[in-house]
């Protein structure tokens, strides 16, 4: 096939799995009712109980189908870009425990003399586990929803997050056991032992089998180079393998001085070109307890990447008249990525770069994109909140007025690449939609979800 | 825009969720 063709038939292919993958997880979240409603049945216990009753086996499978969605599969994750799978997987969480809760507040509106049974004295063990179970999703949500007002370290909220999952799942799965009722007949109960089964062997897979597979395939880190103020450039190159494949825009799980059973992984867009593969490079900025260390790390170090993921790519719009790439600080890597593999290809389609920063002397990557300025047909404005005395470019934020100035008259049909802060996300949004831009043609990649 | 997507997908399965539950609770005590 050819190289157009095969671009040709690359997108409604990833839609049609896109479509396909969505309607397997809705099959998956509603089989346990399914399961319920096969005969024989137990006798009926009024519509109310019932359907808390309901509630809490579907509310339940949605957590257990949560391991899936973390446990980044490459073909369930390509077709939307696995950031939003993940928060797909956070409002997910906030609407499944609004299940959860609602489980045991209708059984108690239906029948107050149930919180007897909350009493200590009383308190069957099964009850307890499901008791146990509400306390471990509600520490599990509060604090993935406030971690950073909560000052929780990213490493240690993941190790939490990881033990806080199977807790919260594991405690409903022996409240379930114990109240027995609709899963008591013996085939019933023995499919539902296969449902939660497959959750069981991913979180093995997850926790075990991905980190002993990456732990095969090391890489070395060769450069360690500062670039800008607090922003370093990590390269990389596979240790005794082929390295990875990825398209320019991508980003990876880098471990770092690690091992990758330790849960001690932070996403980092690529910022090489695929051209370049299998060596690999990572501009990151510190920003965080980890990305602070970035510095001092030693060439010559072990690494783990893990990827690559993520739909935000160029290549995804091989037949678009040009591309506009709008990046917010440290959302420059990814773009200069994108860059690097056009210039590599000779490609000469017109490209604007619009850069927002704070000042001039943080910007990271100017250097390189100055030199691929000269092999592209691109311009770059930077857009500064405080310029120099001398400054003869845009200043303030990347509002409509701003992108107004910024982009051709003929804007409709190129496509736009937006990666940064998420309130500049929002303005860009904004800002495009007022101007004109169909919402199909602007792409974004969501970071910093927790 | 994606993110909005997310968060409707999220929310609409979890309504789909309470119409087969009460589903569920109709069949059973019909």
């Amino acid at each position: 096939m050819s190289k157009s063709a095969d671009h040709a038939t690359r997108t409604p292919r990833l839609i049609a799995q896109g479509v396909l993958w969505l309607v397997l997880y809705i099959l998956l979240i509603m089989l346990p009712v399914a399961l319920l409603l096969l005969p024989p049945r137990p006798q009926g216990s009024g519509f109310w109980y019932d359907f808390s009753l309901a509630l809490g086996f579907a509310a339940t499978t949605m957590m257990g189908v949560q391991f899936a969605l973390t446990a980044r599969f490459h073909h369930a994750t390509a077709p939307y870009g696995i950031d939003i799978v993940y928060s797909f997987h956070r409002h997910l969480a906030v609407v499944g425990t609004i299940l959860v809760l609602a489980h045991p507040i209708i059984l108690i509106v239906i029948n107050p003399a149930l919180l007897h049974l909350l009493q200590p004295r009383h308190v069957p063990s099964h009850m307890l586990a499901g008791i146990g179970s509400i306390v471990c999703l509600l520490a599990l949500v509060a604090s993935s929803l406030w971690r950073k007002q909560l000052r929780l370290h990213y490493d240690g909220w993941r190790i939490a997050h990881a033990v806080l999952a199977v807790a919260a799942v594991g405690l409903a799965l022996l409240h379930i056991e114990g109240v027995s009722y609709y899963i008591g007949e013996p085939r019933k109960h023995a499919l539902w032992l296969v449902l939660v089964g497959s959750w069981l062997l991913l979180v093995l897979r997850t926790r075990l089998v991905k980190p002993w597979l990456l732990s095969r395939w090391p890489y070395r880190v060769v450069a360690v180079e500062r670039d800008a103020p607090e922003v370093w450039t990590l390269t990389l190159e596979p240790d005794g393998h082929r390295g990875i494949e990825f398209e320019a825009g991508q980003f990876a799980w880098l471990t770092l001085a690690g091992s990758p059973f330790a849960m001690h992984e932070h996403p980092f867009s690529i910022a090489s070109s695929p051209v370049a593969a299998p060596r690999l490079q990572f501009t990151i900025k510190e920003l965080g307890d980890f990305t602070r260390t970035i510095g001092n790390t030693p060439v010559g170090a072990i690494a783990y990447v893990d990827g690559p993921y993520g739909a935000f790519s160029m290549d995804r719009y091989p037949e678009a008249p040009g591309y506009v790439l709008i990046a917010g600080g440290i959302g420059i890597v990814p773009m200069v990525s994108m860059l690097r593999a056009l210039a590599d290809r000779g490609d000469q389609r017109p490209l604007w770069l619009i850069g927002a920063n704070s000042r001039l002397e943080r910007v990271a990557l100017r250097d390189v994109v100055s030199t691929l300025a000269l092999r592209l047909n691109l311009r770059v404005i930077p857009v500064l909140e405080e310029p120099p005395a001398n400054w003869q470019g845009e200043v303030g934020y990347l509002t409509a007025d701003v992108l107004n100035r910024c982009l051709p008259a003929q804007r409709d049909r190129l496509e736009y690449f937006v990666c940064g802060p998420t309130p500049m996300i929002h303005l860009v949004e904004h800002g495009l939609y007022s101007l004109g831009v169909p919402m199909a043609r602007f792409h974004t990649e969501l970071f910093d979800l927790v | 825009m994606r993110n909005r997507l997310a968060r409707w997908l999220a929310w609409l399965t979890g309504a789909l969720i309470v119409l087969l539950a009460a589903l569920f609770a109709f069949i059973q005590n019909r």
